[in-house]
């Protein structure tokens, strides 16, 4: 069907995970990921991985940067050279109020080129700020999914307690 | 089928600066998708284009309960920032420069807007053209948070000085479905 957003993939967080991984990116579409109330208990961050053939990615080869805007009425530059071991350190997590995202994944099945997100997202808890950026996985390698991992000390050290997150892909 | 669904269409006919938009959200979605085309005035004059909730039966909530933050870029040099810390409006999404018929249009994504149990938050993009003083196209993006667990069913689309009377524009909404 043309011009259509079709869900891929979806996880309604149950019980306490460290981390959520969708998949299914199997062509060279444009895919959108959308994270809706995340809510955490142990953490307060959440960070990105893309996944080659279900398994995360793990080498330090992500960056990111962005821009963060405050309710203070402020807006600063937010960057990471390309050697990270995952993307958007920037995204604080709540207890009671919930973490909103967006993010468009390009170039994700193409084995000959590098993958990368666009996208923002509102932060949960009590800061009032959200940030519009991007990251990239500098590898040339086919992606073929996305994990979302709480962060406490290492990515998925700490736990999810709710929250919706789903994958479509854009046609 | 698609997962993005249209929810409603609303267009303006009649002059007035604050534009209320409801029955906007149902609780057939957790996150809506609204689109704003061209919100202008025939008159002359200029003002930002700010927003409001509307709550549960329809009228617009004015209370500081809004946390909101915007940075706007000019195509020529100098970006700004502003926010409400708290305020009583979600602001900037745009600048409106009448009489052009390029007026301010954005798209906004609303989170949980119609579950009274959660926060709504949203966060939207604007792009507007201005031609007062130096002639230049602006880009808005924005978020906010309004702090009240508490029913959402639209917006209002509000001149904040009252300077300008917005009689032409589109705005669509669709749902994504889960």
């Amino acid at each position: 069907m043309a011009g259509s957003l079709i869900k891929v993939s979806s996880n309604t967080i149950t019980g306490s995970p460290g981390s959520v991984t969708l998949t299914g990116i199997d062509d060279n579409s444009i895919y959108l990921l959308t994270v809706n109330n995340l809510l955490q208990s142990v953490g307060t961050q959440v960070v990105y991985r893309f996944t080659e053939s279900g398994t995360d990615y793990t080498g330090a080869n992500y960056g990111k940067s962005g821009r963060r805007i405050t309710s203070a009425g402020s807006a600063t530059d937010a960057g990471d050279a390309a050697t990270i071991t995952w993307m958007f350190l920037d995204s604080t997590l709540g207890s009671t109020v919930g973490y909103n995202a967006q993010y468009y994944i390009c170039n994700a099945n193409n084995s000959s080129m590098e993958t990368s997100i666009i996208g923002r997202h509102i932060d949960g808890g009590g800061s009032y700020r959200k940030m519009t950026g991007n990251g990239v996985l500098k590898r040339n390698s086919a992606v073929d999914g996305i994990s979302v991992l709480a962060f406490s000390g290492t990515p998925g050290g700490g736990t999810f307690t709710s929250g919706e997150i789903n994958l479509y892909k854009i046609k | 089928m698609s997962n993005l669904r249209f929810v409603n269409e609303v267009t303006l006919s009649v002059a007035a600066n604050t534009v209320d938009l409801p029955n906007l959200f149902t609780g057939d979605f957790e996150t809506y998708l609204v689109v704003g085309e061209n919100f202008s005035s025939s008159a002359t004059g200029s003002d930002y284009v700010d927003a409001r909730l509307l709550d549960a039966s329809g009228s617009a909530i004015t209370t500081s309960n809004y946390r909101y933050g915007v940075h706007y870029v000019p195509s020529s040099t100098g970006a700004s920032a502003e926010g409400g810390n708290p305020g009583n409006i979600i602001g900037g999404i745009g600048f409106q420069n009448a009489p052009l018929a390029e007026g301010v249009s954005f798209e906004m994504y609303v989170y949980s807007p119609y579950d009274a149990s959660v926060y709504t938050q949203g966060q939207w993009v604007g792009s507007n053209y201005k031609s007062t003083g130096t002639p230049q196209a602006y880009c808005w993006q924005g978020f906010f948070k309004y702090t009240v667990n508490e029913r959402i069913t639209g917006l209002q689309l509000k001149s904040r000085n009252g300077a300008n009377n917005m009689d032409s524009g589109t705005i669509r909404c669709y749902g994504v479905a889960d």
